[in-house]
């Protein structure tokens, strides 16, 4: 009886040097509201400060818009640490508040004007970035693609 | 006329009598003295094997300080000195050294002779094992009365034989026996591991009947005497005095026994309380010290603090000095004082060191200071101290500090050497070319086994931990992920030293380029997860022959080679979904019309190095690392693709080209150009390391 006690025991520790090596395993788990951050600014690690989005398309109440060759070079750049700033030179801060939700504050550069305004993110991938202006009377979408 | 011989010359043959002046003389055969033997002061006497004097009348032996001396040579050891016949002269031995001899006096059954003085004599390093001196019966006569033999052995010295002193009767109606201030130090009685009458230094027997005089045994010291174990050289048993006989009775009172308690002494003596036939030996009151009337001699071995150090001490660390406790004042002015010790582990090279020593004599203590200290690295050893001498110049016996637990040393060393000579033997009939040119060159070089197949199979498991270190892996090992490797091992012994092994492991394998040192990668921000399922045959080298099982080859080290079948499936996480990756085209398998996915199945090579303990003949528990490299660079889904175009990439028609397309490239970093992997370091690889147990399932 001793003696498998003591072969239970043997056991029993080898079970415990597996645990502890599970325990060691690094797991990387980070929330949905923060990959979607990462998604749209960058980790914010090396080469990954910032994301650029060109402008692709606009819909107006469901109506594409055509684009001029000028508002399709506009790109929006979001920088990990929460400032903005845009090909028109405009600046500004960003936040995420909730899933879905691009709030922005922007300083126009030719009147100094600020301005808030706030997205619902449509879509979000690595390649695409689609937002809808809710403070206006019209429902405004734009579809950006990255522009790294 | 005597016939007298001068100079130095070889005795031989038969002699009427016999008078041998000082100068050296040697005896080669057998050498009859039919009359009287005389000996005179400075006489040296060398018996050379089968050398021996038969005295058939009285003998002479006088002389002073042991300036007489019968001596034997290395490995030719001559016999000693026969008494036999009867006759009405005496024996008188007195003055003379005994060394290096079989048998240096044996008074053979039938002898006779007025009287027997044997006193003031040295018997130093007899090498034969029956007798030192050995005392048979003279004739009985039921009828007529013979008289008695007044037999004297007085101060005589008894150090460092390896026989005892036998009295066939130690009470007798012929000799009037007198055994009394004599020293027996240091002698190593040879037997075997079974403690008996005849295996101590002094012993005989002691009948009832037929008894008229009792032996006088007073006033001697017994100090170390020990049995030795013919097969193992090694110390059995302490062995003073042993008795047998039908008397109830036995006085042996007044005698130094080397111990200051009855206990004590009862370890070193064999009467009534081990053979319930024999007499019961009555040593109280016994000394507490050895009289100074015996001829000098160190009776106990004590510390610089006056600690006592006993015949067994084992000596690891060298001693600082040595306080020796003698029955006289000793002169150690000429003496030698030496500390051995082996070298290395497991050889029989022995080391003898010289000291130096201060020497402070306090009466009959002397204090020894060691002023050469030596280091010996925690190998066992002895002190030495030879060379004594007493005041009046005899010889006192050499001291021995440790040499018991050195002994128990050696014997193991020595089993050791001689396994490994069998060995080596073996492996050196092995390399002998065959009579058939058909040898296989393995064979040759590593000892085949002839050991039944069931009992070269040994199983185990193995536990621990794997790391990945090929694409998404950082430069700095313990940077990694570590995940939890288990797996089942088998090995079968080839040869002395091959195994071959297979090991079935299951393990994940997973790692982030978020959390490398590097910054590409950090920039790269790629991640990933597989299981591992390996299959892994291998052939291993062992660094010590499999089969040895002894206490000083427990760790047995080996290196390997073997080949790596691996399943695996790497995975990744895209907005908190798991997704199997190979499946979705990462490096735009399915996107470009001229790739195609890649196998979940790769083959790979090893090296392996395990270090095992040896537990006993069957378990076994170990320590095992291994390095691991791929055939395949697709273990982390990264291989030397380019990176797919995005557009191409949610075109591609996988089942869900979005997070194909994060996969593909998750921090969206500008691709022009680049590679998802470097092409120049195309294979993954692992380490997988742990501990694990092993059972021979038959012996």
């Amino acid at each position: 009886m001793l003696e498998k006690m003591q072969s239970f025991k043997k056991y029993g520790y080898l079970i415990a040097v597996m645990i502890v090596f599970q325990c060691c395993a690094k797991k990387e788990v980070i929330s949905d509201i923060v990959f979607q951050k990462q998604l749209l600014s960058g980790t914010g690690k090396y080469q990954n400060l910032e994301h650029n989005w060109r402008l692709d398309s606009t819909y107006v109440n469901g109506v594409p818009v055509v684009l001029t060759a000028y508002q399709r070079t506009f790109t929006k750049t979001f920088v990990n640490d929460g400032t903005y700033r845009d090909s028109e030179l405009n600046t500004g801060t960003w936040e995420l508040s909730a899933l879905n939700t691009l709030r922005q504050k922007i300083t126009y550069s030719t009147t100094s004007k600020i301005d808030s305004c706030s997205f619902e993110i449509l879509l979000i991938n690595t390649a695409q970035l689609k937002l809808k202006l809710n403070n206006a009377t019209a429902k405004t979408e734009y579809l950006f693609k990255i522009a790294n | 006329m005597p016939l007298a011989v001068f100079g130095q010359d070889t005795l031989s043959g038969n002699y009427a009598t016999l008078k041998i002046p000082a100068g050296v003389h040697v005896v080669k055969d057998v050498v009859t003295v039919k009359g009287l033997l005389t000996v005179e002061q400075g006489a040296k006497i060398e018996l050379l094997d089968p050398g021996v004097i038969v005295c058939e009348g009285g003998v002479a032996i006088n002389g002073v300080g042991q300036n007489i001396e019968f001596y034997g040579k290395a490995k030719q050891e001559g016999v000693g000195l026969i008494i036999k016949n009867i006759d009405s002269s005496s024996v008188n031995i007195v003055g003379a050294s005994f060394k290096y001899l079989q048998m240096p006096l044996f008074f053979d059954f039938g002898w006779k002779r007025n009287s027997v003085n044997i006193s003031d004599n040295n018997f130093i390093e007899n090498t034969g094992k029956v007798s030192i001196i050995q005392v048979l019966d003279p004739p009985f006569s039921f009828t007529a009365d013979q008289g008695s033999i007044e037999f004297t052995v007085k101060n005589n010295l008894f150090a460092n034989n390896n026989a005892p002193v036998y009295f066939e009767d130690l009470k007798s109606d012929l000799i009037k026996l007198s055994i009394v201030n004599n020293t027996f130090a240091g002698n190593t009685v040879y037997g075997f591991k079974n403690y008996n009458i005849s295996t101590n230094i002094l012993y005989g027997r002691s009948d009832n009947n037929y008894s008229k005089f009792p032996a006088l045994i007073e006033n001697n010291s017994f100090v170390s005497n020990y049995l030795i174990d013919n097969n193992t050289d090694t110390v059995a048993h302490a062995a003073n005095f042993g008795i047998y006989g039908s008397d109830k009775t036995f006085n042996l009172t007044n005698n130094y026994l080397g111990a200051s308690s009855k206990l004590e002494i009862a370890k070193t003596i064999h009467d009534q309380v081990l053979n319930y036939n024999a007499p019961q030996l009555l040593v109280e009151p016994f000394l507490l010290a050895p009289p100074a009337t015996a001829p000098t001699h160190v009776y106990a071995v004590q510390t610089l603090d006056n600690k006592p150090i006993n015949d067994s001490v084992l000596i690891t660390e060298p001693l600082k000095g040595l306080v020796l406790l003698s029955n006289n004042a000793l002169n150690v002015s000429k003496s030698l004082l030496r500390f051995s010790y082996f070298v290395g582990d497991s050889t029989l090279q022995k080391v003898d060191t010289t000291l130096t020593y201060a020497n402070q004599p306090n009466g009959k203590n002397n204090t020894l200071t060691i002023t050469k200290i030596i280091n010996t690295n925690k190998k066992v050893g002895y002190y030495t101290l030879s060379g004594i001498v007493d005041n009046t110049g005899r010889a006192v016996p050499d001291v021995k500090v440790g040499y018991n637990a050195w002994l128990n040393e050696y014997r193991a060393r020595k089993l050791l050497s001689e396994i490994i000579a069998i060995n080596t033997k073996k492996a050196a009939d092995s390399i002998k070319p065959e009579p058939t040119p058909k040898a296989d060159s393995i064979k040759n070089t590593f000892q085949k086994i002839q050991a039944p197949v069931k009992s070269r199979i040994e199983v185990g498991l193995v536990a621990g931990g794997a790391i990945f270190t090929g694409t998404i892996s950082s430069p700095g090992l313990f940077n990694n992920q570590m995940n939890m490797a288990v797996g089942v091992h088998a090995s079968y012994t080839l040869f002395s030293n091959i195994s071959a092994g297979l090991t079935i492991a299951s393990f994940k394998l997973s790692n982030s380029d978020r959390t490398s040192s590097n910054n590409e990668q950090t920039a790269r921000g790629m991640s990933f997860s597989t299981s591992m399922l390996s299959l892994s045959p291998s052939i291993n080298y062992d660094f010590v022959d499999n089969r040895l099982d002894t206490k000083a080859k427990k760790i047995k080290p080996s290196i390997g080679l073997g080949l790596d079948i691996n399943s695996f499936a790497p995975s990744g996480t895209y907005n908190g979904v798991e997704y199997k990756l190979q499946p979705l085209g990462t490096g735009g398998q399915f996107s470009d019309s001229t790739k195609k996915p890649y196998s979940l199945l790769a083959l790979g090579y090893f090296l392996n190095l395990r270090v095992k303990y040896q537990i006993n003949k069957l378990n076994s528990v170990g320590i095992h690392f291994s390095y691991h490299k791929s055939m395949s660079d697709y273990l982390d889904d990264v291989g030397p693709d380019a990176y797919p175009s995005a557009a191409k990439m949610l075109a591609s028609g996988v089942s869900d080209p979005v997070a194909a397309l994060y996969f593909s490239n998750p921090t969206s970093r500008n691709i022009k150009g680049q590679f998802r992997n470097s092409p120049n370091n195309a294979k993954d690889s692992y380490i997988i390391f742990g501990f694990f147990y092993a059972r021979k399932l038959f012996k």
